[in-house]
């Protein structure tokens, strides 16, 4: 599996240079229980949350050469700096795993990252949830 | 969501629906008219709809394809980048907001109402026939005040209750006992409708003789006594509890009845009921609806006092204040 993050129609893409250890993605629903006096609590059907997903992985040091690494191996700071100016520019996010049916758009709910264990890596956590497309609809009043 | 808030602009119709968060909509028996709240999200990213709301214009509220009400934009609250918020009120606004001097001389009731409410234009759905003469000044009222006014009038002199309420943006004032409401409910989409009143939540009951009455005296104009009437039965068990009636100049003739629908209408233990329901749209302040639940002890056909439907997430909820009827 591969994953892309891409902007504005695939004008500027990236590919996870570390594909994270875990994968998953929340998939909500908003049910709600109504606590009657009679009848105990009823299950009430409501409608579906954002689908949200949280990747943790690292960028690798330019000098490491792991041979599990992906894409085309800019530099550590690159892909933090595509990533920051995506969230400053407020852009939607198109998430795509290849070899799984994953195509979502989402925007960036938090970005963490920094170094650990010394080894030059950054490692970072991506928080994205979905973003729902919403048009209005019209029509002429009778 | 089978819930549907549309505003319309001219005559162009727009969806709002996806764009809202949460749907109150509140009535109370002792207010003419329906109230409207709605939270809009808003954002000034590039993909992001605009708000098409503005003060002023109507908003449609439909389940389905039937429409359960409409009003006209009156609040609007706008804080930081959170939702904004919106109040409307159906057309019985104009009735409540504004404020008329009226003089009737032996007018019967329905045509007093029906020239207040077509004086401020609005539509008149239906109004049944209250064969009582009005003979009176309303000298700075609001025509809704006007409205209840007469309509008390009516009801003390022949003892039957009335609903006045707007549907689809009409007026209708119809015999109270002609509205016995079943609230229905589906747990899920695909699901048989099934009494709301089978799962209530939250029941409360309280009783009271704070407000009785069981003895009325009725006094003519001229402060001189003309009859006292007891309900004997509720004097003995709780104590005299009087009231007295004031006469106009001419109703002496009907003073016997006005005291009997008097003891009819207050003689009684008060009793004030409050549930939470699964929600149905067709439950609204002023309706009749029969509620049994033995465990606080509700039981019976309660007068609807006030209402509050709430539909958030897909789920559609209400919290009743029931009375007696």
């Amino acid at each position: 599996m591969d994953i892309f993050l891409s902007v504005n129609n695939r004008a500027e893409v990236i590919q996870l240079p570390i594909v994270p250890s875990e994968f998953k993605i929340s998939s909500p629903v908003n049910n709600e229980n109504f606590t009657t006096i009679n009848q105990g609590d009823i299950k009430l059907f409501g409608e579906r949350g954002l689908k949200s997903l949280v990747i943790a992985s690292f960028f690798p040091h330019h000098d490491k050469h792991y041979p599990f690494a992906r894409g085309e191996n800019r530099l550590r700071w690159d892909y933090v700096k595509i990533i920051e100016s995506w969230r400053d520019r407020k852009l939607r996010v198109r998430l795509i795993a290849t070899g799984a049916p994953i195509n979502i758009v989402m925007t960036i709910d938090d970005f963490e990252y920094g170094y650990q264990d010394g080894s030059g890596d950054i490692y970072y956590t991506l928080t994205l949830s979905e973003f729902k497309m919403i048009q209005l609809k019209t029509k002429k009043v009778r | 969501m089978a819930h549907e808030l549309w505003v319309v602009k001219g005559a162009t119709m727009t969806n709002i629906t996806p764009l809202i968060g949460t749907i109150s909509r509140r009535s109370n028996k002792d207010e003419l008219g329906e109230e409207i709240t709605f939270d809009i999200a808003f954002n000034d990213v590039k993909h992001f709809p605009k708000n098409p709301c503005e003060i002023g214009d109507m908003v449609v509220l439909k389940n389905a394809n039937y429409e359960i009400t409409r009003a006209l934009i009156v609040d609007e609250d706008r804080s930081g980048i959170s939702p904004i918020g919106y109040t409307a009120f159906d057309f019985a606004f104009y009735l409540n907001k504004s404020s008329s001097i009226y003089q009737f001389r032996k007018m019967r009731a329905d045509q007093c109402i029906r020239k207040v409410v077509n004086d401020f234009g609005v539509p008149i759905g239906n109004i049944v026939s209250m064969p009582v003469g009005i003979d009176k000044i309303f000298p700075d009222d609001a025509p809704s005040d006007i409205i209840k006014e007469i309509i008390e009038f009516v009801e003390q002199k022949l003892g039957v209750k009335y609903l006045m309420e707007m549907r689809q943006g009409k007026l209708f004032i119809e015999r109270q006992g002609d509205l016995v409401i079943k609230a229905m409910f589906k747990p899920f989409p695909d699901a048989f409708l099934m009494d709301a009143t089978n799962a209530i939540a939250s029941p409360s009951r309280k009783r009271s003789i704070a407000d009785m009455v069981n003895s009325i005296q009725v006094v003519g104009n001229d402060d001189k006594l003309v009859l006292t009437r007891d309900d004997t039965a509720m004097v003995n068990k709780y104590g005299k509890l009087q009231k007295v009636v004031q006469l106009d100049q001419d109703e002496k003739r009907s003073a016997a009845e006005i005291a009997r629908n008097e003891l009819k209408e207050l003689s009684k233990v008060s009793e004030e009921v409050s549930i939470e329901l699964l929600g149905d749209d067709s439950v609204r302040a002023g309706r009749l609806l029969v509620v049994n639940e033995p465990v606080t002890g509700i039981k019976g056909t309660y007068l609807i006092n006030d209402v509050s439907h709430t539909i958030s997430g897909g789920i559609h909820k209400m919290s009743l204040g029931l009375g007696a009827r």
